[in-house]
């Protein structure tokens, strides 16, 4: 049984902190999330457990830290269907072949990077219990990854999302997304089946067959939804239960396919019918909760897992140089140079460089599955999520640097405006 | 093909296609490193051999040799926890060094000298499955106090792994 108290005491506390890390790091121009991302590190043994041993074990004792887990793990899988939500196929499309080819570069690049950067570190920061392939592979699907939500977050405060840099960033990101993640299903498939009888391919097959059944069958029963609320204007307290319910069946199911909850919640996400309206509605119903109580939680849970004390010495502190360093060249460098090779303005691409550059809280997801799975050690964890924490931080003011007003002042052609479903005030998930 | 789509298609093929391609070798290349050798886990840890001074000595420090001892194990570079005492080591090749200490404040130790920490010389065996450790705890610094033998088997991990 938890501790109630204990619990209400963790929950109160990591609000507290996060509200106001928020509120302060907005002061300086960056998204809240990047505030609470940081306050998450400041409540773990990186800040608190090192400056107030006894408080920290006090409110956080180790034996509670489950509950806290599965608290936050339930506003990740509601977060990732929101995620999923946001994305709409059809922006990539509008933007033709400038687009297609920077977010295919913006995921190689990273990911050939971070797969060299694999070779020099496998031998130093992992262990014989995890193979190359499964590790590479990993730190390629980690670097590659964009944050969705922080970066239509940052274009939105900045209005740039009606921009051509915003639409070809939120195109790009939407791609990246969904590539990373079909590569990270993958990668904890093939780890995972390596210790269950069942064999890869069935597992696979597994998972083909269910994203059939949910594209071809599932999304029909879902376009009634947004039919509904077409004609009434609203959806009943019944259908908002029974779409929760359908996030979470279908969370469950690849849980018991052998790849993870979060790629059934973001799955049902992206199958969801895109009508912006519907969109909006659904991430009103749903976002307050998830964004300003369980995401905070799973911060805090991250961060109770980060131990900066773990990166010690020069050649550690090497080696998480070496992460920032190749995951930007990568992330950054690619963007830029693809998109620029397509006739973007230099500036312009290394604007849209940096907006790809964004991790986040996406990054977070992903290495606290890398942790989970043991695919990565906890040092190397620590040196990644502080990867996350540059690379997002760093996003306004570069981008505040490279994009003069005039930039920002760039609206895209009407035709393709249309096409951008995300209204700016739906696209508050993460923030 | 017109003029843009023949740039976009070259374009494609040096910055998408052939990274891929060269993806194919590193991780055909990196099959072969070698990475540090696992002790990551719950270890179930047992004397073979006590001595009394070691003993009273261990047991003022808070340490009991007949416990579970979880490693979290990051490169060559591990953490340790042993109930009421905890730190950190080093693996080299299948040799462990691990030096501990009490959680809270170094109690008074009269008759065993040292700094109040207890170190840990151990081996792997690799091929043994689960994976067995042995070795000696020592009470650092303490010239009266004989090692205490100890055998240690890696516990069922009830977490999947990044695997071979």
């Amino acid at each position: 049984m938890p501790n109630l108290f204990i619990l209400v005491l963790q929950i109160a506390v990591v609000l507290v902190i996060c509200r106001v890390a928020g509120t302060l790091f907005q002061k300086i121009h960056q998204p809240r999330v990047v505030g609470e991302m940081f306050a998450g590190i400041m409540l773990g043994p990186s800040l608190l457990g090192w400056v107030a041993p006894h408080f920290s074990a006090y409110v956080f004792p180790a034996s509670s830290l489950g509950f806290l887990n599965a608290l936050s793990q339930v506003g990740v899988i509601i977060f990732m269907f929101l995620v999923g939500l946001g994305i709409n196929p059809r922006e990539l499309k509008s933007q033709g072949h400038a687009a297609v080819l920077t977010s295919h570069v913006s995921i190689t690049a990273p990911f050939v990077l971070a797969s060299c950067l694999a070779i020099y570190l496998y031998p130093r920061l992992s262990d014989d219990s995890v193979a190359f392939t499964s590790f590479a592979l990993f730190m390629g699907a980690a670097m590659s990854i964009t944050a969705f939500p922080v970066l239509a977050r940052i274009l939105n405060e900045r209005n740039m999302l009606g921009s051509r840099l915003g639409t070809v960033a939120i195109a790009c990101a939407a791609v990246d997304d969904v590539t990373g993640w079909c590569i990270l299903a993958y990668i904890v498939v093939l780890i995972r089946s390596s210790h269950s009888g069942t064999p890869i391919w069935v597992t696979l097959g597994g998972v083909v067959g269910f994203a059939l059944v949910m594209i071809y069958g599932v999304q029909r029963l879902l376009q009634r939804f947004a039919s509904s609320f077409k004609k009434r204007g609203e959806l009943s307290e019944n259908t908002i239960a029974f779409v929760l319910v359908l996030v979470l069946g279908s969370a469950l199911c690849t849980e018991s396919l052998g790849i993870h909850l979060l790629f059934g919640s973001f799955l049902m996400g992206a199958i969801m019918p895109k009508e912006p309206k519907f969109v909006r509605y659904l991430l009103d119903r749903f976002e307050t909760i998830t964004v300003t109580l369980l995401l905070p939680l799973f911060f805090a849970f991250t961060g109770l897992r980060t131990n900066i004390a773990l990166v010690k010495g020069r050649e550690m502190w090497l080696y998480c140089a070496l992460i920032v360093l190749v995951a930007t060249v990568g992330k950054l460098g690619g963007s830029m140079l693809a998109s620029w090779l397509t006739g973007m303005p230099a500036r312009e691409a290394a604007g849209l460089g940096t907006l790809m550059n964004t991790r986040g809280l996406m990054e977070l997801v992903i290495l606290n599955i890398g942790l989970d799975i043991k695919v990565i050690s906890p040092a190397l964890f620590s040196m990644m999520v502080m990867m996350a924490l540059v690379t997002t931080f760093m996003t306004s003011p570069v981008l505040e640097l490279l994009c003069p007003d005039e930039m920002k002042r760039k609206v895209a052609q009407p035709a393709k405006a249309r096409e951008v479903s995300l209204e700016p005030a739906a696209v508050n998930a993460g923030d | 093909m017109s003029h843009s789509n023949r740039n976009f298609a070259v374009a494609y093929v040096f910055l998408v296609a052939l990274p891929i391609t060269g993806l194919g070798g590193i991780l055909r290349s990196g099959r072969s490193l070698k990475a540090p050798t696992s002790v990551d886990g719950v270890w179930g840890f047992q004397a073979t051999a006590a001595n009394g001074t070691f003993s009273s000595c261990m047991s003022a420090l808070g340490f009991d040799p007949d416990t579970r001892v979880t490693i979290s194990q990051s490169g060559k570079n591990f953490a340790i926890n042993a109930g009421k005492t905890a730190g950190s080591g080093l693996i080299e090749g299948t040799t462990l060094q691990a030096s501990l200490r009490p959680a809270g404040p170094i109690p008074a130790t009269p008759n065993c000298g040292g700094d109040g920490s207890v170190t840990l010389t151990a081996t792997v065996d690799a091929k043994a499955s689960p994976r067995v450790l042995s070795g000696a705890f020592s009470v650092t610094g303490c010239s009266s106090c004989e090692p205490v033998q100890f055998h240690a088997v890696k516990q069922a991990s009830t977490q999947k792994k990044g695997a071979q």
